[in-house]
């Protein structure tokens, strides 16, 4: 439904239409500024249209989004004001025009076949695949469901590695280990200077926050399983984590992967992702979360896990220096290949060319214990 | 003599006048929000990029209103200890022993010993006891961690102060709050809900010309011109770290001094590192050094 929009008679209707209006373009205003506003219209309403203006941005706006695109909001609102009848409603038309969201039928085969075991091709290609490793080291392209257990196992342990990353500030602490003389004084101080108690003290520990990007195109189509279980198993921890996957372009999976159910999982993620295995544009991808995503999720706590084999098919003009980003705004920026633990592998492929030398660990995850390698480097 | 009074922020043009007066050249979006800010009494919360004056604000504000600035400097850590107050424990530990032979009661010993004279006030509370309201400004915000901001939201909404051993102190005078934050993390949305928002970034040419001109009066203005358009222009590439208005007057300060009126390719080439301070910046920019002095009209200079 677009916001209603009629000509009222008064200014402080005028005001609740307006804040109307902005929440059904995603602004959080409270009644708190509706007072505020009318407050300093009391005081003198600005002259020019021009100031009009910036009063209400300067006491609604909340963030830069806002900021840059208030302007054209609160024109639209006053060009629609001015059009509006008295007394009838006028529905937004552009709003009506907008095709509603329809879900979108694609390229889903490889996920079905991943999920009933129905790939014939899948299994040819497995069965050459694994015929490359030895079979202790079996390859993720043959991830079956009865290792779903390791792969927990091994999720665990580079969770805890992430996690276990300990902060400058000090904590109370119960283990008796580090005496906080400070806090042990402040306390006999209350007790009238006995000392009755030593306080300890201990590092907090940094919760680190893992945003993790997945590559699900055509050319990691032998790793899908893997990819779901991966993904999954970080979400069912208890961490701070963002899951993004992409293939042609880039699509947040973190609400649909924190369903206890894995099977509601998997028949979400085949609505939720229509370009999975279809080409591949890592540079085009992890740009778009540069420019969208990454000016709220990354800070120094932060940390970068790319998970891709690097074979890309889009533009990449933008790739190097998106990783350079990456890795400045980030603690660590990670890149997981399946292909690395191949014997012969070269980083051939531009992509990887041009990410390598932003990259704090490239590593190989092909099995199990290319993962545990990986969690012991944390 | 008018200075110190928040009615003179009254009008967003006298506001201009004012920071104007001060050597700040402001735009209507930033004298909106100061003037808005001190009516409502509200923080005002100013992002942007490093180096375009958002800390500037604060100090010309508190030039301008005749009062003291009181600056707390956000750093990963930060916690109530030095934000907000701390007791002074070797002097309290001096003062017991010196007691010790008096016959206090612990509840004189403690009254004694918890008293204004061994608090040491920190930022945050020091900006709240003063007779004066002063100018607060919590610098780089996003620098502090999440714990901090919670600290810092009692202080916002109720402007007081909870000391457990003396109790709440209530503000005696409001200060006029001025946080800056770089987007190194978001903020949360309790915080940016209790503030008012401005976004400052890079200025338009005219803008940064004016400014050059107000705080180099004397420099050549074919120079001051060059200079702005080719930070202009220079911004225009994609680089690490753009340089601010920081750095252009650092730029137009060098050349100036050494009594250059206008830009050639060597002085171009030799003076990058006064507003480019990333290597890699260094270099991306002169890969388009021939286009940029196309651009912005430099020339080679003649033998």
């Amino acid at each position: 439904m677009g916001a209603l929009i009629t000509r009222k008679t008064s200014l402080p209707e005028h005001i609740i239409q307006f804040i109307r209006f902005l929440r059904t373009k995603g602004y959080t205003v409270s009644a708190h500024e509706e007072i505020e506003i009318l407050s300093v219209l009391k005081r003198g309403v600005p002259k020019s249209y021009g100031h009009q203006r910036l009063m209400f941005k300067s006491i609604l706006v909340k963030s830069r989004q806002q900021f840059l695109t208030f302007g054209e909001l609160y024109d639209d609102y006053w060009t629609q004001l001015s059009r509006a009848e008295d007394g009838k409603v006028k529905t937004e038309k552009r709003e009506t025009n907008v095709p509603k969201p329809s879900r979108q039928k694609s390229d889903l085969q490889a996920l079905k076949n991943w999920l009933y075991n129905r790939s014939k091709t899948e299994e040819k290609e497995v069965a050459y695949h694994s015929a490359l490793e030895a079979i202790s080291q079996q390859d993720f392209s043959a991830f079956k469901t009865d290792e779903h257990k390791d792969l927990i196992e091994v999720i665990r342990l580079i969770a805890k590695k992430i996690t276990n990353r300990k902060s400058r500030r000090n904590i109370r602490s119960f283990a008796k280990r580090e005496m906080d003389v400070k806090a042990t004084i402040r306390e006999a101080m209350r007790k009238g200077m006995e000392v009755h108690d030593f306080r300890y003290k201990e590092k907090k520990i940094n919760k680190v926050n893992l945003i993790l990007i997945c590559d699900v195109s055509k050319s990691m189509e032998l790793y899908s399983k893997f990819l779901i279980e991966f993904m999954y198993g970080f979400n069912q921890l208890n961490l701070n984590i963002k899951t993004f996957v992409f293939s042609t372009r880039l699509i947040s999976l973190t609400s649909t992967l924190a369903d206890g159910n894995f099977d509601k999982v998997l028949s979400n993620l085949s609505v939720q992702v229509p370009y999975w295995s279809s080409g591949t544009r890592i540079g085009e991808s992890l740009s778009q979360f540069k420019n969208n995503h990454a000016g709220k999720l990354l800070n120094n706590k932060s940390m970068v896990l790319v998970l891709s084999d690097g074979l890309d098919t889009g533009d990449l003009s933008e790739l190097e220096t998106t990783m350079r980003f990456l890795q400045k705004k980030s603690s660590r920026l990670i890149w997981m290949n399946p292909l690395a633990g191949q014997p012969n592998f070269k980083v051939e492929t531009k992509a990887m060319k041009l990410a390598l030398p932003y990259i704090d660990l490239f590593t190989s995850a092909h099995n199990l214990e290319s993962l545990k390698k990986v969690a012991m480097t944390f | 003599m008018f200075l110190n009074k928040t009615d003179s922020f009254m009008d967003i043009k006298q506001v201009k006048e004012l920071l104007s007066g001060e050597g700040y050249i402001s735009d209507d979006a930033i004298s909106m929000s100061i003037h808005l800010s001190m009516l409502l009494k509200k923080p005002l919360l100013i992002e942007g990029p490093a180096g375009v004056g958002k800390t500037e604000i604060a100090k010309v504000l508190a030039k301008a209103m005749d009062t003291e600035l009181i600056r707390l400097q956000c750093y990963e850590g930060l916690d109530a200890n030095h934000a907000i107050y701390e007791w002074n424990y070797q002097k309290q530990l001096l003062f017991l022993k010196m007691q010790e032979n008096e016959n206090l009661t612990l509840k004189e010993k403690e009254a004694s010993i918890f008293s204004d004279d061994f608090l040491m006030k920190r930022p945050l509370l020091k900006s709240i006891t003063q007779d004066k309201s002063p100018v607060l400004l919590i610098d780089e915000i996003d620098r502090s961690d999440e714990e901090f901001e919670s600290f810092f939201l009692e202080l916002l909404s109720d402007w007081q102060i909870t000391i457990p051993e003396i109790g709440t102190q209530k503000a005696t005078s409001i200060p006029h709050v001025i946080i800056t934050g770089n987007r190194t993390r978001e903020l949360s949305e309790a915080l940016r809900r209790r503030c008012l928002y401005l976004w400052i970034d890079y200025p338009e040419f005219e803008k940064e010309l004016n400014i050059v001109l107000s705080k180099h009066p004397d420099i050549n203005r074919k120079l001051a011109d060059q200079i702005c358009l080719f930070m202009k222009e220079i911004r225009q590439l994609k680089l690490e770290k753009n340089p601010g208005i920081a750095e252009t007057l650092d730029w137009a300060t060098a050349l100036s001094s050494m009594h250059i009126d206008h830009l050639d390719h060597e002085i171009v080439e030799s003076t990058l590192g006064v507003i480019l301070k990333d290597w890699q910046d260094i270099r991306t920019s002169q890969d388009s050094l021939a286009e940029l002095f196309e651009k912005v009209g430099v020339q080679q200079r003649l033998a």
